[in-house]
């Protein structure tokens, strides 16, 4: 324990020994821990997944504001002069040279008229050729653009037909540019693996960031290899010189056209009822793992068909990756994996490995609902992606492994690792440039929207989900439109939790009071306070497990719902007989940091006592902050933490705790 | 270690603590030692042992009848060296005990407790100090309410290993002492409601919590 923090806490104790009551000062929480996961952890694991994808997060996400939005299929993009309409893409990758030739047959629709010049980004290439439908050469000028990308522009004979697609065939090569060490590996050439997977290698328009299109992507392989990427496969295809052609069409819009190529062993697993193919993509001895990871997909797709809606696309193509990258990545109608979770099998629970797989899996599955289907519109709505992903998640896990790990995890993760400096709203749209993004989007999110679960109840809440999913399906969406469906759904206004949890900062950070009021009619009340600092004033509903002296628990909810300028709220409800303790949230629902105002009383009895110090046993040597072998601190979601009980902070329940809290025996509660 | 301040002193003990050299009742968490009492307990009915007893019988302490299984027993008895009654709190007969706590009352205008120590309690009978420590509280607060608590943690800690309890067969928990203040019968014993022996599943493990009386029958300690 940090020695000031010690004296301090001591002092405090001494002061309440002095004044012979209790003092109104209740001791402060811990400060936040600025630590890296615990090496080795499912938690850690997961996190470097998590920090991996979303170094993509931005690139991937449409930077304007639709003029006209609502608008279906997409058509709620601001109108463009000219669009791009399919890609028919035929690809080639040398490993020993990274370099990767490809003929991308693009088909643009002008949608104005004197559209004579076309200018593409595309990698930085050489070697481009243009033809036109007729076989005819176009001008052409590269110019680099950094990064790896470069500027392609056709100068076209006549200007192109308002409404009338045009086909252009582009043949070029590039050299790929795979270095990277803070996201997932946008390429990789290994003796397993030869992935492009977050390379833009087709061509986009210069006009927008994001302009999907449906695609035919061939990938060429030699004859011992096999290509995997989202969309329907079709091929192979031999070639006169034994190379192998793979196809894989892409009927819905999207501009995600990832390919690996490996050893691969497919693992088909056909539809049934609404149950979509699931197609896994694995290299041995992974591959004879298969049938478990596509079981575990379809196990997944299942929940979430019967959730949100039916999964909306023809197939999913789970693709084994090389560990180096690290995570996973969801276009549409695929899911990109890093190599190790393949080999996973449900009895693998040393160290959480079962349970980080199916937390990685059902996170990226679920962008098929939430990031793809419905799409987020800029970065003030990440939240509609990476949260709804992550909970949908912890929903999963809990529903199908039992256990509320993830979601606990991800609680304890924003409460205890975000100094306030770091904290955004989930709605800013400078929340990807935190130092907290992870904790904010990915933790905090999952958990404000399984606090909205519970405001709302199960069945509401997913109700709204799958309304919210059948309206923007396969379009933009925004925050206050989830809310909309929600309220509509509900016939609740929500203005205030979302103003709250998705405009606001921070989360609940309350000091709680208990005491024990005997009545003559032989029922006790038990009268609670909550006390919340003015700048930071939140509504909620608590839970409270009041443990009697009979052994029973009595569970109420009480609301919590202070004016603007209310900082204490107090409560009161009735139990039959003697209560012994106050747990207040006990299964942490609450995206929350408690403490108590009368030093010591961890149980809120409204007395230290002998129970302090038992229930005190039982919660020793929990923390957040774990020293490992090598000295280092590091954080760590124990879930068995409760830092109610951290009555010396230093976010670990140990002895300096046990030694602070034994001198306030005999201190009660401040009557109220 | 939890001694608490002396109160005012009665004449009684003035005069103990005059003639008699008193071995301070110091408890270490470290080193484990026992209580081996100050003095010698005597049986009320067997009359004054010094000048200073005005007249009649000594106090005598009188255990309610004695449990098996896991309880607290209360034990004690008139103390010639502190001139006080002296009640010892033993923890016994526990498979799995992580902690006990308990509100041990008195009537407070007939008992005035003069001096409260506890001893580390529970660390099972290995004594194993090396990797338990054990904490006791036992502080009155108000007058006639003792508040009693003992737990065990485990010296390094971490999230990985939970708690663990102990085997007690019999160890010293808490030692009181008593001035008598006025002749009668008068019953120390835990609040029913008050009481908590958990193992280290959290878990409530039935307990017998033992009492007792200090009987005075006539006179007075002047």
């Amino acid at each position: 324990m940090n020695t000031h923090l010690k004296l301090l806490a001591l002092a405090a104790a001494t002061a309440v020994l002095a004044a012979g009551a209790a003092l109104a000062v209740p001791v402060q929480p811990a400060a936040s821990v600025d630590l890296p996961p615990l090496p080795g952890t499912a938690f850690a694991r997961k996190v470097q997944a998590q920090q991996r994808e979303a170094h993509e997060q931005l690139s991937r996400l449409p930077q304007y504001t639709p003029a006209a939005w609502a608008a279906q299929d997409f058509a709620g993009m601001p109108a463009q002069k000219w669009t791009i309409v399919h890609q028919d893409i035929t690809a080639e990758v040398v490993a020993a040279t990274k370099t990767l030739s490809t003929t991308v047959k693009v088909t643009v629709r002008a949608n104005k008229s004197g559209i004579q010049k076309l200018d593409f980004v595309s990698l930085e290439i050489s070697d481009a050729t243009v033809l036109d439908a007729d076989g005819n050469e176009l001008t052409a000028t590269t110019e680099a653009a950094g990064q790896g990308y470069g500027m392609l522009s056709i100068t076209l004979p006549a200007p192109l037909t308002v409404d009338q697609d045009q086909t252009f065939e582009v043949t070029s090569k590039a050299v790929l540019d795979c270095n990277g060490d803070e996201g997932l590996m946008s390429c990789s050439f290994d003796s397993s693996f030869k992935s492009v997977v977050l390379v833009r290698y087709y061509l986009w328009s210069a006009v927008s960031s994001y302009s999907p299109f449906t695609s035919d992507l061939h990938v060429i392989t030699a004859a011992d290899e096999v290509a995997a990427a989202p969309g329907v496969p079709s091929g192979p295809v031999k070639l006169e010189s034994g190379k192998l052609i793979w196809s894989f069409a892409q009927e819905e819009i999207t501009d995600n056209a990832g390919f690996s190529i490996a050893e691969y062993e497919p693992l088909v697993v056909d539809a049934k009822g609404d149950l979509p193919t699931v197609r896994v993509y694995a290299i041995q001895p992974s591959a004879d793992n298969a049938q478990t990871m596509a079981d575990l997909g379809q196990q997944i797709i299942a929940a979430y068909g019967g959730w949100f809606v039916k999964f909306p696309w023809q197939g999913l193509n789970m693709i084994q990756l090389a560990n180096n990258f690290g995570g996973g990545y969801a276009p549409l109608g695929a899911a990109f994996l890093y190599g190790e979770v393949f080999g996973m099998e449900p009895s693998d629970q040393d160290y959480g490995q079962w349970q980080s797989t199916v937390e990685l899996i059902a996170h990226e599955i679920a962008h098929q609902w939430w990031g793809n289907l419905v799409a987020p519109l800029g970065a003030g709505n990440v939240c509609l992606s990476e949260s709804l992903s992550e909970f949908a998640s912890c929903l999963y896990t809990e529903t199908a492994l039992d256990n509320r790990s993830q979601i606990l995890g991800d609680n304890l993760s924003y409460i205890f690792t975000v100094p306030d400096a770091s904290d955004r709203p989930m709605t800013s749209s400078t929340v990807y440039y935190s130092a907290a993004y992870i904790q904010i989007i990915y933790h905090k999110g999952a958990v404000v929207f399984d606090m909205l679960r519970r405001e709302l109840g199960d069945e509401v809440m997913l109700k709204s989900l799958s309304a919210y999913a059948q309206k923007y399906h396969r379009d933009y969406a925004k925050v206050e439109q989830l809310r909309a469906v929600l309220e509509e759904t509900s016939g609740q206004d929500l203005g205030w939790f979302f103003k709250q949890w998705f405009s606001g900062k921070g989360a609940i950070r309350a000091h709680l009071a208990a005491r024990f009021l005997p009545q003559d009619d032989g029922t006790w009340t038990v009268r609670f306070q909550v006390t919340q600092k003015a700048e930071n004033l939140k509504r909620f509903q608590l839970v409270l497990a009041i443990d009697l002296a009979d052994g029973k628990t009595e569970e109420r909810v009480v609301e919590i719902a202070p004016s603007a300028t209310e900082t204490v709220v107090l409560a009161e409800v009735q139990v039959p007989s003697q209560p012994v303790r106050v747990r207040a949230d006990p299964q942490r629902l609450l995206l929350r940091a408690f403490t108590v105002t009368t030093p010591g009383d961890v149980n809120l009895s409204g007395l230290v006592d002998g129970r302090d110090l038992v229930d005190m046993a039982i919660r020793h040597g929990r923390g957040v902050v774990f020293t490992a072998k090598n000295g280092n601190d590091y954080f760590m979601p124990d879930t068995g933490f409760n830092e109610i009980y951290d009555v010396a902070p230093d976010n670990r329940i140990d002895i300096d705790d046990v030694d602070t809290l034994i001198p306030w025996a005999g201190v009660e509660a401040e009557p109220f | 270690m939890l001694p608490i301040p002396r109160r005012s002193r009665s004449a009684l003990s003035r005069l103990a603590a005059a003639t008699i050299v008193v071995t301070p009742l110091l408890w270490s968490c470290s080193n484990n030692q026992t209580d081996t009492g100050s003095g010698t307990e005597t049986d009320a009915t067997a009359g004054a042992d010094d000048g200073s007893i005005s007249n009649g019988a000594l106090p005598a302490f009188q255990a309610s009848t004695p449990a098996t299984g896991a309880r607290v027993d209360l034990e004690g008895g008139w103390d010639d060296a502190s001139k006080h009654v002296r009640v010892r709190l033993y923890v016994a007969g526990f498979a799995n005990l992580l902690g006990l706590a308990g509100h041990l009352r008195f009537d407070p205008s007939a008992l005035k407790l003069t001096a409260l120590t506890g001893a580390p309690v529970p660390l099972g009978p290995s004594k194993d100090t090396l990797t338990w420590e054990a904490r006791t509280m036992a502080k009155e607060s108000p007058a006639g309410r003792v508040l009693l608590g003992g737990a065990r943690f485990r010296k390094k800690p971490n999230p990985y290993v939970g708690p663990e309890g102990a085997v007690v067969d019999r160890e010293l928990w808490v030692t009181l002492e008593f001035e008598v203040l006025q002749p009668g019968t008068h019953t120390i014993a835990f609040d029913p409601a008050s009481t908590t022996a958990r193992n280290d599943g959290n878990e409530e493990v039935s307990a017998t919590w033992g009492s007792g009386q200090i009987v005075w029958k006539q006179g007075g300690v002047k």
